[in-house]
């Protein structure tokens, strides 16, 4: 009995993301519901993900000793085993204070790059702003867990926020 | 042949669509993300100015913050950011998607522009050009007072700035003596 017990939790806990606890506010500009993971520390830079009814938006603040980002600067990302790496654009404004943003649309399906980032180990980051300067920055294991896991977690409950 | 006629027709299509894609600005909720993050940084409030391409009194307004005796004082109280709203139909893809709205949230809609708002870091709305007698954000608004430069324009400007910063009395007197410049 016991057995099956401890069975049964240890089972079910790869079913849910590990700490999957999301702040819950009001958008300050649309006053729209909104979640948040908020800030979270991947080596030189902190990430917040945060989802309302049309967006899943990853807020990147880089440590890029005054570097800057435009509409045209991107980062790679790159994935365990080495096959796998995408680029994506900022969305973000012309600043000098290292942010970046990159994001997807919420809806029913999820997109195949969000899905990636929920799913496969992120190894590095590789952001290119202006002049084609880069930062870039290897993830340690445990930070590879934890943006696979906020990511999950946010396209999950990111769902509840859809219009019905 | 048919195939690599297929393929140029569709990065024939396809580049302009990419274009788009670039030049679109961002967000009002991006632009006000960032800027509430800097600000709770730097211990500032958020100034943010709605303007459009063609508005001379946004330039203007732009001139004055930035000249020489003012610049350091808005600099070191404000995180200054711009939306751009009421393009001309050949300028709309200037527009910050969201910026329209945000401006309605914040009784901005058919007041004319520059229009602006002063934010804390944790977005509570603390002032708006609206004139008002007593300055409280929540009594009832007047017009809209754009770039200051009547007397009394630059009067309320003050007022909310003193409301929303440290305003030293030599920097008071540097604002009210370059934006008085503006009536001329």
């Amino acid at each position: 009995m016991k057995f099956i017990l401890v069975s049964l939790i240890l089972f079910s806990l790869p079913a849910y993301p590990q700490d999957c606890a999301l702040l819950k506010e009001k958008d300050l500009v649309t006053n729209e519901p909104k979640i948040s993971t908020g800030f979270f520390n991947l080596q030189v830079a902190t990430l917040s993900i945060d989802a309302d009814s049309k967006n899943i938006d990853f807020f990147f603040t880089v440590d890029n000793s005054g570097k800057c980002f435009d509409y045209a600067s991107t980062v790679v990302i790159n994935f365990e085993g080495g096959k796998l790496k995408f680029t994506l654009r900022n969305s973000g404004t012309v600043n000098c204070e290292g942010y970046f943003h990159f994001t997807f649309r919420n809806g029913p399906s999820t997109p195949s790059q969000l899905l990636n980032l929920s799913e496969k180990k992120v190894v590095s980051f590789k952001f290119i702003g202006t002049n084609k300067a880069e930062t870039s920055f290897m993830l340690a294991p445990q930070q590879q867990q934890l943006l696979m896991d906020m990511t999950a977690c946010i396209i999950k409950e990111a769902k509840s926020l859809l219009p019905n | 042949m048919q195939q690599k006629i297929l393929s140029n027709l569709l990065l024939f299509l396809l580049v302009p669509v990419l274009l788009i894609a670039q030049s679109t600005p961002p967000s009002a909720e991006v632009i006000m993300k960032e800027a509430y993050q800097k600000a709770d940084k730097e211990h500032k409030n958020v100034f943010v100015i709605f303007h459009a391409s063609w508005c001379g009194w946004c330039h203007r307004m732009d001139s004055s913050m930035n000249d020489a005796s003012c610049k350091q004082y808005f600099d070191n109280n404000y995180v200054i950011r711009h939306m751009t709203v009421d393009e001309s139909k050949d300028k709309k893809n200037l527009e910050n998607p969201g910026a329209n709205e945000f401006r309605k949230q914040y009784g901005g809609d058919g007041l004319g522009i520059p229009y602006w708002l002063v934010f804390d870091p944790k977005g509570k709305i603390l002032a708006d050009s609206r004139f008002r007698t007593d300055g409280n954000v929540n009594s009832t608004p007047g017009d809209n007072s754009g770039c200051p430069a009547t007397e009394k324009e630059v009067a309320y400007f003050i007022q909310v700035l003193k409301q929303t910063s440290r305003l030293s009395p030599d920097e008071e007197a540097a604002v009210t003596k370059r934006f008085r410049q503006n009536e001329n």
